[in-house]
């Protein structure tokens, strides 16, 4: 994990020297963030040699200091605790989505293969991966303002204060985005599904005359599980990207529309904090996701003694 | 009288005063929020700090303070601290401030008196600030009274009132930044955000709000009608038309010139309730350019090819269904010193759509067979920019200039695009905040904004000429021969400009908009809700 996140930090330090048009010139003459050149260099800290550029942020980021905006003069991370916990809320009640749509199909979809039912959702799973969710976001918020009179929250609902208007402020977004998510979980838990039904100890299990319920949710679903549950860790890279988009349409005050505005006003200092940071969250899911093989597959615990 | 013929007289009395009723002008009601989307969030509380200020931080300057001058909506300079003003000489203005003007009643300036010192300290953060450029010949600010402000220059200056009014100019209160270690004053935050205008702010939370409530002792009697104004942060244009279907907000103005509304006027028009205002804006103007010190450009006869080469009437039937104005420059068209093309004499011939003249012109030029190029654009003004691009380009093809559309990344397009560092033509708009100096004052050699590199003895001469004119007339003539002698030589290809929108419910009542967009707010002390 630290030789990802040096390599990561490494990358996001190059992307700030390599984009194309002059840089400090921009921050200096258009947007007005120092009194000369010099100067933006030195706020910058381009005055100095790169390798000492890149440890100095380095050192920084050990002790805890991300740095400050240059847009808004306020710290990274006090910028970052207002935001963060939006966009980790949305991103894991997508997840969750995600998981409980995809999981639930895939295993309704293997039971009977090739039926009906199995055909529907599958139609629906291919459906959900195809549209884009900006597309289905906007349509969500122009409809039923259109036929209903009715839009989502335009602020953000204080979540102490009404916490149910909270959740369902974000229901909608996570839903969409889920259901995008959630679509690769349902093909991949239907085709492991299918896959273990095809292993000898279901048969035995059929054989004993066990009930179809715990053949399935017992002996099955636990060792089709552990490659859904991998590319989970994937998902969650794409739900945190797939927020920047839903946070800007639904009005939610988060890290998405943090990096837009970083990104869109050369704000190096708080753009390279932020990336190295989602770099981080996306890090820590797929480390749980490792330790959740653990706990799912018993054999893993023992292989390395 | 028979009783039938009573009847009728008594049903054409009804008749008539229920007609003089339903037309009398409706009476301001006190009270009521009005609801405002925005795109986004002010970027600090000073109009006059180091750097240049957002737009969206000059908007909330209009709910909570006031100049010395204000435009009116038709872009007008009418008094708005200034009670009365003079120019005893061609350097010197004398203006004298209105009595009883109070701040708002918030710490530490809690709510006194307006006075001549704080114009004052205005003008020491102005030319310490981006601003300064506003005022190159103000040479002292003193005050003879506490109500008296007296202005010298070191040399006649024929916009300076008009500069006075232009959006950044309000006037602070001394105590309300927060000192600095240098001995100035800090106003980035938002408890610095003290002024004397209609409206305080009350709240401001990133990315969601701004909250304003009434300023009970606005030194307009009565107003403002209004007792607060809530703004929402939504930077998508559906969401923001949305939540006005939806009852969420009351009014969205097209103030910005970016995501132009003009696009979604069918969809608002749809809004039940709602009503859709189109008006002309002051600020912006679209081209073609390229550079006058390179070839192709640099041959009017090619300027002139190109210009002839655009249908405008498709193009405004296609990209502008609301309607636009032809041509948008070098004077913006809701300016009074506007030239419509009809009185552009023979220079308005090069307006006229003509493809067999264009290629003429172009072999005339040696470019029988056309010429390939490069035509910049960016997506910082919205995907319809882009599009309005790849229209530009079909039309130029039609002539044989075949162009290969550059999309730049706005950060790029301004640090090269935009700074006149190109080669071949550009989709570029022009636009400024400010008086129709500012507007000038781009084709001088030497400013950031001479995107095209003109360097015209005799345009630099009107320049000089307007901006030193004893009078309106004087400036008046100045301006218009300049536009005449741009005109004459194409030296932008000026396309047409769309009309902007403003829709609102029709619970808002008494809303005139302003040719100056980002100052609109001003405006809504005469507005009331029903």
């Amino acid at each position: 994990m630290i030789p990802t996140l040096l390599l990561v930090s490494l990358m996001v330090f190059a992307i700030m020297r390599l984009i194309p048009g002059d840089v400090v010139s921009l921050m200096f003459q258009d947007l007005g963030y120092a009194q000369s050149l010099a100067e933006m260099r030195a706020r910058l800290g381009l005055d100095l040699p790169v390798h000492e550029q890149y440890l100095r942020w380095l050192g920084g980021l050990l002790r805890g200091n991300f740095g400050e905006s240059l847009w808004t003069q306020r710290t990274v991370v006090s910028q970052l605790a207002e935001r963060l916990p939006v966009t980790l809320e949305l991103t894991l009640l997508s997840i969750a989505l995600a998981v409980l749509y995809g999981g639930i199909t895939g295993i309704a979809a293997a039971v009977r293969p090739d039926g009906w039912l199995d055909v529907t959702l599958r139609s629906i799973a291919i459906a959900f991966l195809s549209l884009p969710t900006f597309w289905l976001g906007t349509l969500a918020i122009v409809l039923p303002s259109l036929y209903l009179g009715w839009s989502p929250n335009i602020q953000l609902v204080d979540a102490r204060a009404d916490p149910l208007g909270h959740l369902g402020q974000f229901l909608l977004p996570a839903a969409i985005l889920g259901t995008h998510l959630g679509a690769p979980v349902m093909r991949m838990s239907r085709a492991m599904m299918l896959e273990v039904f095809r292993q000898d100890y279901i048969r035995t299990a059929w054989a004993k005359g066990l009930a179809e319920r715990r053949v399935i949710l017992k002996h099955a679903l636990r060792n089709a599980v552990i490659p859904t549950v991998t590319i989970l860790g994937v998902q969650m890279a794409q739900a945190l990207g797939g927020s920047v988009v839903m946070e800007v349409l639904f009005q939610l005050p988060g890290m998405g529309s943090l990096l837009i505005e970083a990104v869109a006003h050369r704000d190096f200092p708080m753009f390279q904090s932020l990336v190295l940071c989602l770099a981080l969250l996306v890090m820590a899911v797929n480390l749980a996701v490792d330790l959740a093989y653990l706990a799912i597959d018993p054999r893993l615990r023992t292989h390395g003694r | 009288m028979p009783t039938h013929r009573r009847f009728l007289a008594v049903l054409v009395a009804l008749s008539l005063v229920g007609l003089a009723a339903s037309s009398a002008p409706a009476q301001p009601k006190r009270g009521g929020v009005l609801r405002v989307a925005e795109r986004a969030d002010p970027v600090g509380f000073d109009t006059l700090g180091k750097k240049k200020a957002s737009v969206y931080t000059q908007l909330v300057f209009a709910y909570t303070h006031n100049r010395l001058f204000k435009y009116g909506p038709g872009g007008e300079i009418v008094p708005d601290l200034a009670a009365a003003h003079s120019q005893p000489s061609p350097t010197t203005y004398v203006v004298t401030l209105r009595k009883g003007v109070h701040f708002h009643n918030k710490p530490p300036v809690n709510g006194r008196e307006l006075t001549s010192e704080d114009v004052k300290f205005t003008f020491e953060r102005v030319v310490a600030s981006p601003e300064a450029r506003l005022f190159p010949t103000l040479k002292a600010v003193t005050t003879p009274d506490r109500y008296t402000v007296r202005f010298e220059l070191s040399a006649p200056s024929s916009a300076f009132l008009a500069n006075l009014a232009a959006t950044t100019m309000y006037i602070y209160a001394k105590e309300a930044g927060k000192p600095t270690p240098d001995g100035g004053r800090d106003y980035t935050a938002v408890d610095t955000v003290v002024g004397t205008g209609p409206f305080m702010l009350e709240e401001y939370r990133e990315k969601q709000r701004l909250v304003f409530k009434r300023h009970p002792a606005y030194f307009e009697a009565g107003k403002p009608y209004l007792d607060g104004v809530e703004i929402y942060l939504i930077a998508d244009a559906s969401a923001q038309l949305a939540a006005l279907r939806s009852g969420r907000i009351d009014i969205l103005v097209a103030s910005t010139g970016q995501g132009l509304p003009h696009l979604l006027a069918p969809e608002a028009r749809t809004v039940s309730g709602a009503s859709v205002i189109t008006h002309k804006v002051f600020q912006t103007s679209e081209n073609v350019i390229g550079r006058l010190d390179m070839k192709p450009w640099s041959d009017v006869r090619v300027r002139r090819a190109v210009s002839m080469a655009i249908d405008r009437s498709t193009y405004m039937k296609v990209i502008f269904p609301e309607g636009a104005d032809i041509i948008s420059g070098p004077i913006p068209a809701a300016s009074r010193y506007f030239v419509p093309v009809e009185r552009l004499g023979e220079a308005a011939q090069s307006y006229q759509y003509n493809v067999a003249a264009a290629k003429k012109l172009l072999a005339e030029a040696g470019y029988a067979g056309g010429f390939k190029t490069k035509l910049y654009t960016t997506v910082g003004y919205g995907p319809e920019y882009v599009t309005r691009t790849e229209l530009l380009k079909d039309m130029l093809s039609k002539i044989g200039i075949e162009a290969s559309i550059v999309v730049q990344e706005y950060p790029v397009w301004i640090a090269s695009t935009y700074k006149g560092s190109y080669e071949g033509l550009v989709h570029i708009p022009a636009w400024t905040l400010g008086d129709e100096d500012e507007w000038l004052g781009a084709y001088t050699p030497g400013d950031t904004r001479n995107h095209i590199h003109v360097e015209d003895g005799r345009l630099t001469e009107l320049i000089r000429l307007a901006r030193q004119a004893p009078s309106e007339q004087a400036r008046a003539q100045q301006i218009a021969q300049f536009v005449r002698t741009f005109h004459e030589n194409m030296y932008r290809v000026f396309l047409p400009l769309p009309a902007l929108l403003t829709v609102m419910s029709n619970r808002v009542k008494g809303y005139v908009p302003s040719v100056r967009g980002y100052s609109y707010a001003t405006g809504l002390v005469d507005v009331w809700v029903e």
